[in-house]
């Protein structure tokens, strides 16, 4: 039983890194080509606070993940902590209930 | 007795002197350490050349730096020229060359649009905050320098010299500096902290940037009390739900924004998941607070007073009302209220005479808070004054609002609008008539006109194109985008055959606004 659980826990594990990781590239590519004018970002780059994304880039990139991953983001979840970094936001995105 | 605006930050650095000034994020500045930088910077400027009477200009976001940079300046014997960071270099190019500055105070962070304006306009020399700039003959000196710079006493000057200069878009395209002295910036800090009764124990919330001239509340009023600024980050502006748990957070007691920041608070700041009981004055101004609005926060704070607070930029403030019951079901417009004691108001008609009681004009203003008038302007400067004679060779002068109002009794001016076409939007003044001038600039436009949607409060544009152009409307918006700010860019920009046109054969922009509104953007 314990094995079963630990294999669960570690497809479990494995499918959302997977996923986790191909949102990455999707996220990262777009803040890169559609809002910093290609210049490349690293995954756990600051993008609020550092002032790289003004606040059009901020709404476009709401936008944008509503957008590719058919959800809705509730005002109270559009916060400094969920969107400061490419790291922040696949984070929020696997904390939604509604993630695949 | 404080004389000059940067003399509050000394007094209280040694009433009480580790008394947070300033705050952050997780940086704060207490007064000390404030006097002792500001002392620094203004020696620093003193050793490249900068003396009473000259600009500098502030390159900043939204920092600690931008308040050490604005009393060094202040201290140095200069004026403060706020350069708003996201506008397009061309535009912050032309106030440098239009007020003469060159020198910069900045930071690393500021780096790559920095670099845009020093290539594209040469008469910077100087550039405080940075450690290098790629331009040839630029002296720099990063903020590490500045901090072990030698303390040195201010440059002498006096409160009539000019202290600060906010621009704001002008009708000819050219953009107006608006030049306060050491006196009309003080007068005010001084009327408004007595209005709100500021004390040391208060915490302002600094939602406006600098470049926007509500900032000076943040800036001035508070530093004159001994209280703390909390710095509001630019990312918070656009995520409320984050900015309401920062004014939790820091337990903010007097708040002043444009209607705007607030409806979105209330709309998406989740405040009933947030205690805001330490909010005990709720200030708005620059444009009229929707009383829908207004009335459901006031119900979500009720501890909180709530004011409005009237006054162009060139007379810093001069009217309030405070609403101390609440509004009425069909309440249509917020009054701005009466006149501050130190101020004097009359209404008049389009021939300078005093309207009667109940009847509309335009307000004049008479204040110790007018500035001295606008930056290397001599024709609007001659036009935007009136003078109401003493005595032989001895006038009153009067600031010419350009607002239409009327006196509705009880101490209740009611503003109705502009008497000429610039607007207010989400607390930014926009001249319509600037769009048009910088649309029909372009090569392949004919005409042009920029007009209000009501129903939405926002912007469109309308332009005619000469025959065979292929321009559209996206290479229309990058044109505008490099020569405007970004809150005048019209948010649709249509491309038409023909416009509506009154009797007199005008534009009739009137009809433009009706004709699109409700419909598509193109």
């Amino acid at each position: 039983m314990k094995i079963l659980a630990f294999i669960s826990v570690l497809s479990k594990y494995t499918r959302m890194n997977i996923i986790g990781n191909a949102d990455k590239s999707v996220i990262s590519d777009f803040i890169c080509e559609k809002l910093l004018n290609n210049r490349s970002i690293e995954s756990d780059e600051n993008l609020l606070l550092s002032g790289l994304l003004d606040s059009l880039g901020i709404v476009k990139l709401m936008l944008f993940l509503e957008e590719k991953f058919s959800i809705t983001i509730p005002p109270q979840d559009v916060t400094i902590t969920n969107m400061a970094s490419v790291d922040a936001i696949v984070g929020y995105l696997d904390k939604r209930p509604d993630h695949p | 007795m404080i004389k000059l605006l940067y003399e509050s930050v000394d007094h209280w650095a040694k009433q009480s002197p580790d008394k947070e000034a300033f705050c952050y994020l997780d940086q704060s500045i207490t007064y000390r350490e404030l006097s002792h930088l500001t002392s620094r910077l203004a020696g620093v400027l003193m050793a490249n050349g900068i003396k009473r009477g000259d600009r500098v200009g502030v390159f900043l976001a939204k920092s600690l730096e931008s308040t050490i940079a604005i009393y060094g300046i202040m201290k140095a014997g200069a004026a403060f020229v706020p350069l708003d960071p996201a506008a397009s270099p061309e535009r912050l190019g032309g106030m440098i060359n239009h007020c003469g500055i060159n020198c910069l105070i900045s930071h690393p962070d500021m780096q790559t649009k920095l670099q845009d304006i020093l290539t594209s306009f040469d008469d910077i020399t100087c550039v405080i905050g940075v450690n290098s700039v790629d331009a040839p003959d630029i002296q720099t000196m990063d903020w590490d320098q500045v901090a072990h710079a030698p303390i040195v006493p201010p440059a002498r000057i006096i409160a009539q010299d000019i202290a600060y200069i906010m621009y704001t878009s002008g009708s000819t395209g050219a953009p107006k500096g608006i030049t306060h002295t050491h006196a009309s910036g003080l007068a005010y800090a001084h009327a408004i902290t007595e209005l709100y009764d500021v004390q040391p124990a208060d915490r302002f919330g600094n939602h406006a940037p600098l470049h926007f001239d509500i900032s000076t509340f943040d800036y001035f009023a508070a530093p004159l009390r001994g209280a703390t600024t909390v710095i509001i980050p630019e990312p918070y502006m656009k995520m409320p739900a984050s900015l309401s748990e920062l004014m939790e957070k820091e337990r903010l007691t007097l708040w002043f924004s444009a209607p705007n920041a607030l409806i979105q608070l209330l709309l998406n700041g989740v405040l009933e998941a947030r205690d805001l009981q330490s909010l005990r004055w709720v200030i708005f101004g620059g444009e009229p607070f929707p009383p829908k609005y207004l009335s459901a926060l006031m119900t979500q704070w009720p501890q909180a007073r709530f004011s409005n607070s009237y006054g162009p930029a060139e007379v810093n403030m001069c009217s309030y009302y405070h609403i101390d019951a609440p509004l009425a079901k069909d309440a249509d417009a917020i009054p701005i209220g009466r006149m501050w004691d130190i101020a004097e108001g009359v209404i008049v008609d389009e021939m300078d005479r005093p309207v009667a009681q109940g009847e509309q004009g335009e307000l004049l203003v008479r204040a110790p808070t007018r500035m001295r008038g606008y930056w290397n302007a001599p024709e609007l400067n001659a036009n935007c004054f009136y003078t109401r004679p003493v005595s032989a060779g001895i006038n009153d002068i009067f600031y010419r609002t350009g607002d239409i109002v009327v006196d509705a009794g009880e101490n209740r001016l009611m503003f109705l609008g502009r008497k000429d076409r610039q607007i207010k939007l989400r607390g930014y003044r926009i001249e319509l008539d600037e769009i048009e001038y910088v649309l029909a600039t372009h090569p392949d436009v004919e005409e042009a006109a920029a007009y209000m949607i009501v129903s939405g409060a926002f912007i469109e544009a309308a332009v005619t194109i000469k025959t065979g152009s292929e321009l559209n409307t996206a290479a229309l918006t990058d044109y505008c985008m490099a020569k405007l700010p970004n809150y005048a860019i019209p948010k649709t920009i249509r491309i038409i055959e023909v416009f509506p046109r009154t009797t007199s054969q005008k534009i009739d922009r009137r009809v433009l606004g009706q004709m699109y509104d409700g419909a598509k953007d193109v």
